[in-house]
């Protein structure tokens, strides 16, 4: 996995680099556009971290350029400007995902690895992990042998998390995927769905629930 | 503006053009008439130095077979135009044209005159007891008293015919200067409503746009520059806003995304002392309000300048509201306190869903923290004319009835001090911003006796 960083703060461009060649990810560092262009066609990268304010112009350009060449990078925004309005137009140009400064890098590396796997379950109608199977089409769960009652926002969540399994989901990923929300909510809610979430998915023995919290992060299942 | 001014002024414009057309017809058929009078005097007057020549040629004794042999040539010479009278001195008939066919010339009733120095004579416009208009003279000519007359009909015809039609100018004349004044001001106000609409074109995305100046150097050509003028201070402060933002985002955020990210990464291996691993843990959360705060004020200024960009879509407000409810629910129970929803009044409104909820959020995590535990928070909703109205209340203590206006300030914290946690104060400032960039409006409304604290927004309705 190679992955360019576009990124005109050398501080934060060199941590995040560190942090994912850490994570084993091959990952080079680029400040500018030019550089980012010459990197590009030089090589060829699975993701591209991409600032948006550098100094020689908007990185939409070169998300452009990306998306208009033959390559099948995925591409992270990373940006300050955080407005709604840089996102829709990020998407709509072809970004796989939106990040807004400031961050914390647990997320950047959540929003990394599930690009890195986007493409599969996507495509299936039962979805089953950990013991819990849930069946897209006729809306039935089931934990070990037991029918599970769910409320439609438990389930949503239940499904996300379930089609990432195995993977950390953060925060924000839930509220962008249930709630269709790109800003911080300001809410406990999604703590709360998921302890409401574990108390159905409780196995009988140990009382242990197959969703994990990783500390500052987000959820995982599994 | 058209309603107002240009009706105004049309119908100012018709009730002065009606009323000149009728005074000039009226006035000018009674200019006509004296002028006629004059005339038909004139005459008079000639034809009597006529009859005193006539007369003095009668001869004696003046019985009234010699002045038929007299004048009555000369009478039906003139039958067209005058009526002959003659009597003596005390009212014996000597002499009476053929043309008044035993009709009679009345005394006339105006005031003694003298013409000449010698023939005395007085005038008037009269009936004849036969019905007929005629303007009468009498005049002394030596021993008989003469009245001649000459018919007004055609003259009493044409003055009332030119005052029929003065009267008759009254409605045509307003109306046809209705359509005239409506098409003169639809012409004359179009600059205006070129203005108008440009003006109405230019908002918080849209401030390039300027009013095109009239080439003329009139009022109108004035006030385009001067609103011009106007646009270009706004755009340049809505500049200031939009750079003051990016400013913020970049010179704030990403030294702050920095610290965060070396932080985490310090507290990350588990290696350091309980007492500075919880103080660093205390400055993540710090960081943590503090990119909250940066959030929400970007956020305001946004909102100030009408520059957040809302992602607008018809939505029914009822579907939307139970969507949230189910949320509330939630949340409220985990907060140990009861939602309820009331109301299911549905209307299409168009709306950014989720920075509306954001503002239903904001609320509810404000009334879960000031009401007691156990309290309902009841959020109702109901259309109210063009409105879609929604009101949250709780039943906290409320706010002082003083604290009402300025809740929606910023940095204003509402019951601090009360040992509850600190917010950003920024909280319904932003709730503020948002319902009002949707064009709508929010107030707080005071504790009444059996009610805690209450906040109403309102949002309009399609069209």
């Amino acid at each position: 996995m190679k992955i360019l960083i576009v990124e005109d703060n050398r501080k934060l461009g060199q941590f995040v680099r560190k942090g994912l060649e850490e994570q084993a990810y091959a990952a080079l560092l680029v400040e500018n556009l030019a550089g980012a262009r010459e990197a590009f066609y030089a090589d060829e990268f699975d993701v591209v971290v991409l600032d948006l304010s550098l100094p020689d112009g908007d990185g939409l350009d070169f998300l452009k350029e990306v998306r208009g060449g033959d390559s099948d990078a995925s591409v992270i925004i990373l940006s300050a400007r955080g407005d709604v309005e840089d996102r829709i137009s990020g998407l709509n140009l072809g970004a796989d995902d939106y990040l807004s400064k400031p961050f914390s890098f647990a997320e950047l590396l959540a929003r990394v690895r599930s690009l890195t796997r986007r493409h599969d379950r996507n495509r299936k109608t039962v979805l089953d992990h950990a013991g819990v199977r849930m069946d897209l089409v006729t809306r039935e769960v089931t934990f070990g042998d037991s029918k599970i009652e769910l409320t439609q926002r438990e389930y949503a969540l239940l499904e996300y998390l379930l089609k990432n399994a195995g993977r950390v989901v953060t925060r924000t990923q839930i509220s962008e995927a249930i709630w269709d929300c790109h800003f911080d909510m300001e809410t406990n809610l999604i703590d709360v769905y998921i302890r409401k979430l574990r108390a159905k998915l409780k196995s009988g023995d140990d009382g242990t629930s197959p969703i994990r919290t990783v500390r500052g992060v987000g959820y995982s299942m599994g | 503006m058209r309603t107002t001014l240009s009706f105004r002024l049309i119908g100012f414009y018709a009730t002065v053009a009606t009323l000149t057309v009728f005074l000039t017809l009226w006035v000018g058929s009674s200019l006509i008439w004296r002028q006629m009078i004059e005339t038909a005097d004139l005459i008079l007057g000639n034809e009597s130095e006529e009859l005193a020549l006539l007369l003095n040629d009668v001869d004696l004794p003046r019985s009234a077979e010699a002045v038929r042999y007299a004048v009555e040539d000369h009478s039906q010479l003139d039958a067209g135009i005058i009526y002959f009278q003659i009597d003596t001195p005390c009212g014996e008939a000597l002499f009476r044209s053929e043309n008044l066919g035993g009709d009679l010339l009345p005394e006339p009733g105006g005031a003694e005159r003298t013409y000449d120095g010698a023939l005395s004579f007085r005038l008037s416009g009269q009936k004849t007891p036969g019905g007929m208009p005629v303007r009468v003279g009498q005049y002394e000519i030596g021993e008989f008293r003469c009245r001649l007359g000459t018919s007004l009909d055609t003259q009493l015809d044409a003055r009332n015919q030119v005052r029929r039609l003065a009267l008759a100018s009254i409605p045509a004349v307003f109306g046809i200067s209705l359509l005239v004044g409506y098409a003169l001001s639809w012409v004359m106000l179009r600059p205006l409503r070129a203005i108008q609409e440009t003006a109405q074109r230019i908002t918080g995305a849209n401030l390039r746009e300027r009013i095109v100046v009239p080439e003329s150097s009139d009022e109108i050509s004035r006030l385009a520059r001067l609103l011009n003028d106007t646009f270009d201070r706004l755009e340049k402060a809505f500049e200031q806003v939009r750079r003051f933002a990016g400013d913020c985002s970049h010179e704030l955020k990403t030294p702050l995304t920095v610290v965060r990210l070396q932080t985490e990464k310090v507290l990350e291996g588990d290696v350091l002392p309980a007492e500075e691993r919880a103080a660093l843990e205390e400055a993540l959360g710090e960081m943590g309000r503090l990119e909250k705060v940066i959030q929400r004020l970007l956020l305001l200024a946004q909102t100030e300048a009408e520059a957040l960009p809302l992602n607008r879509k018809e939505t029914s407000t009822a579907d939307f509201l139970r969507n949230f409810a189910e949320d509330a629910e939630v949340l409220a129970e985990e907060g140990g306190r009861r939602f309820e929803l009331a109301g299911d009044a549905d209307a299409r409104v168009s709306f950014d869903a989720s920075w509306i909820r954001q503002v239903l959020f904001n609320l509810l995590t404000n009334a879960i923290k000031y009401s007691p535990p156990g309290g309902r928070i009841l959020l109702r909703a109901e259309v109210v004319g063009n409105e879609w109205r929604v009101e949250m209340e709780d039943e906290g203590d409320g706010v002082a009835e003083g604290e009402l206006e300025t809740m929606f300030e910023r940095f204003n914290k509402v019951g601090a001090g009360q040992g509850k946690q600190p917010g950003t104060g920024l909280g319904l400032a932003v709730c503020k911003g948002i319902v009002e960039q949707h064009g709508g409006n929010i107030r707080a409304l005071a504790k009444s006796t059996d009610r805690g604290f209450r906040v109403v927004w309102t949002l309009p309705l399609e069209g």
